[in-house]
């Protein structure tokens, strides 16, 4: 008996692999009629890795280090070298200074507004809201998510991480299709550092039997009748959700990507056993089975503590430098750095383009809450893969770490350089109406 | 070989690496899980932890150390738990609890006479709580600076207010002193102040972080984590400053040291493959 639901995978969780393998034996596999090789087109990016590092990291504390300001400023980290003659880091990210070589690194991001979920929205679609934090263009990955001609049995968006991006002061507006509409929404995957990976998609599927889903007329009754109970999605967007559910249900293939347990161990040990490093993992399984824009949520809030959780993201007003030093900054060191050496060492960060970036960044001047606040005039992103020149640093910040001196780099700059290294290109834009007449991140490429 | 085979064969060899000190630590969880903060409870039968407990919460376990069994600590609260510390006699039980929108208390659970109570502070959010070997009051960071507040008279007093942050404090096993960490002078190192004179004397002066001091029971030493070489390993410094001994020496993270109650063992949380468990090792003979 095939029981849907309760699709999860965990290698030391034995209980949810048995429910993977039941899942997996004796299916027909009903999406091969729909599967393909076509490409989008010519590109160097078959994959976008972007690790989105919610709540908006501080730039100083990290990529763009200011030893010389003052106390109220530089805050407590020391600086280290790295393989860039004169680029020092914060103490907190060795392994990353260790391979700086191998990516590239923005000073000079600026964003259009210092709240989360409006800024967040900006980051994440190219550009400012038509009205009052509404109307946003939609997210980069539901713009690949439209033109995407490949393989039709893995979602072609896909968010990873710990649930929907939210604040406390509401949820994020360009998390999906923005004013495409739902339809156009990520694919949401869980994934937690105890290994296990969940798809809230495949709820909808509940109890549902092989031999209910293999009869096309009950399965619609039966959707329409959890679709009536469900207060939420549209029809076009449950069915949507569906529809790419059931396509990765009925693919063995498919359904192999999302199990980390068949991963070497010492793999899964270099990405760190937490829910940002698994994701990391889980991210480049995904590149590596032609995923073609996989976005990686570092937690669900902004916040740094927040209600009755320690979701730990990246808004640090209180807390800051001890966060820092105790979490954020050592799982974001180990996680990114196996990503990029998995990469190399498997051959795909030629085809695979790995951005890391926030909103924005935090004040320069240490709060007095022993923070930092936040700040959209200067942050950092970081760049590495398909098509990127490593070793570069773009753009300059003064002293303080306030604005940029030169290179100022934009939402709109971001989301047009990271479509345009997979294939889509302004032609395509154009006809599409998104990132109109943006501009690329030149020096990185 | 199998990968599974040669995991186990990598997970074997961490376990047993051996310290600087010349003992081969012992692990004492094997879930993995995300932790911090273990401390001993008196009479070294159980060690109290935060771990991760039905994501993204991390609330207090404690680990009987003579069976391996580990239970919550408080398992009907479904509030973050962090930061637990006891008093050198066991009668006060000290912890960290955030309670809504970016604010925490400290709850104190006394045992003469029994009474538990929370604390909430002058502002919202105050961190890295730890009770006084004395029990007579709580040292904590506020904002950058250290801070004492008596359970007696609730009395809050700032200890610090120098330039940079003041972070991790412990009190010493006589309360006249408190070792912390601070960036007054550049990057973390520790530091002693004197309470009575406000005295402030520099322990360390390595490049790197130098961070959560503690006290030893017998006043004589200072556990605390350091990246002087490139990774947090656990060293160990005499309270004048003197004996700098690194206990560690592990290619992954070692955090959160803290001291069994005799002074010649301590425990702490290890990051081996990827995973979270805590150790335990006894010190050398000089530092015992």
């Amino acid at each position: 008996m095939l029981q849907i639901g309760s699709f999860r995978t965990g290698g030391c969780r034995g209980t949810s692999r048995r429910a993977f393998l039941q899942a997996s034996f004796g299916l027909p596999l009903l999406g091969s009629s729909l599967l393909s090789a076509e490409k989008t087109a010519l590109s160097q990016a078959r994959s976008v890795i972007l690790l989105w590092l919610w709540g908006g990291p501080s730039h100083l504390d990290t990529f763009d280090p200011k030893p010389n300001a003052p106390a109220t400023v530089r805050g407590p980290f020391s600086t280290i070298p790295t393989r860039i003659p004169g680029i020092r880091f914060s103490e907190l990210f060795p392994r990353l200074a260790a391979r700086n070589d191998r990516f590239s690194l923005v000073r000079s991001n600026v964003n259009h507004s210092n709240a989360h979920h409006v800024a967040g929205s900006i980051a994440l679609c190219g550009s400012p809201g038509r009205g009052d934090d509404k109307d946003y263009d939609p997210n980069f990955g539901s713009i690949v998510q439209r033109l995407h001609r490949g393989r039709q049995d893995l979602p072609p968006f896909i968010a990873v991480g710990p649930g929907h991006l939210n604040t406390a002061a509401g949820d994020i507006k360009a998390y999906g299709g923005g004013v495409w509409g739902p339809a156009y929404d990520p694919f949401p995957v869980r994934c937690s550092e105890i290994d296990d990976v969940q798809l809230p998609s495949l709820k909808l599927l509940e109890g549902q039997t092989l031999a209910r889903l293999s009869d096309r007329s009950q399965l619609q009754r039966e959707l329409e009748k959890i679709r009536r109970m469900d207060r939420h999605p549209g029809p076009r967007q449950w069915s949507n959700h569906f529809q790419r559910a059931y396509r990765l249900i009925t693919s063995e293939e498919g359904r192999q990507v999302f199990d980390l347990a068949s991963e070497d161990p010492r793999t899964r040990g270099q990405y760190g056993h937490t829910q940002f490093g698994q994701s990391c993992l889980l991210a480049r399984r995904l590149a590596e089975a032609e995923v073609p824009y996989i976005q990686v949520n570092w937690s669900e809030y902004v916040e740094n503590i927040y209600d009755n959780r320690t979701d730990f993201g990246w808004d640090t007003h209180w807390l800051n430098f001890e966060n820092m030093a105790e979490r954020h900054g050592p799982i974001l060191d180990r996680s990114l750095s196996a990503l990029l050496d998995d990469l190399q060492q498997k051959g795909l960060l030629d085809t695979t383009l790995v951005v890391a970036m926030g909103e924005f960044g935090r004040t320069p001047t240490i709060s007095k809450n022993g923070g930092r606040d936040h700040w959209e005039r200067c942050y950092f992103s970081i760049w590495a893969g398909a098509g990127i020149q490593p070793g570069q640093v773009v753009g300059e910040s003064d002293p303080h770490g306030n604005d940029p001196l030169s290179d100022p780099v934009s939402p709109l700059m971001v989301g047009t350089t990271i479509l345009d290294q997979l294939g889509i290109h302004s032609e395509q834009r154009a006809r599409l109406r998104v990132l109109p007449e943006g501009k690329l991140i030149e020096q990185l490429l | 070989m199998k990968p599974a085979a040669r995991y186990l064969i990598a997970i074997l060899v961490a376990t047993t690496w051996m310290s600087a000190a010349g003992e081969p630590p012992e692990q004492l969880t094997h879930d993995g899980l995300l932790k911090r903060d273990p401390c001993y409870v008196p009479g070294a039968e159980r060690i109290i932890f935060s771990s991760r407990h039905r994501s993204p919460r991390m609330v207090l376990f404690q680990l009987e150390l003579a069976s391996g069994k580990t239970s919550r600590v408080n398992p009907q609260s479904n509030l973050v738990e962090m930061a637990p510390s006891y008093s050198a006699d066991g009668g006060v039980f000290c912890f960290q609890r955030l309670t809504g929108n970016d604010e925490t208390a400290f709850v104190i659970q006394q045992t003469e006479p029994a009474k538990t109570r929370q604390l909430t502070g002058s502002r919202k959010v105050n961190w890295n709580v730890q009770v006084s070997p004395l029990g007579d009051e709580v040292a904590y960071n506020l904002s950058g600076q250290i801070y004492l507040r008596s359970l007696k008279t609730d009395q809050e007093v700032q200890l610090t207010d120098s330039a940079g942050r003041n972070d991790w404090p412990s009190i010493s096993p006589d309360g006249k002193q408190v070792a912390f960490s601070s960036s007054r002078d550049g990057n973390y190192d520790l530091y002693v102040i004197e309470r009575e004179s406000s005295q402030v004397r520099r322990l360390t002066t390595a490049e790197g972080l130098d961070m959560r001091p503690r006290w030893s029971p017998d006043g004589r030493h200072i556990l605390f984590t350091s990246n002087r070489d490139g990774n947090y390993e656990i060293y160990l410094v005499g309270v004048d400053g003197a004996g700098l001994e690194r206990l560690t020496e592990h290619a992954e993270q070692d955090d959160y040291a803290c001291w069994h109650p005799g002074s010649g063992q301590i425990a702490w949380v290890r990051e081996h493959g990827g995973r979270f468990d805590l150790f335990r090792m006894s010190l050398p003979k000089q530092a015992r």
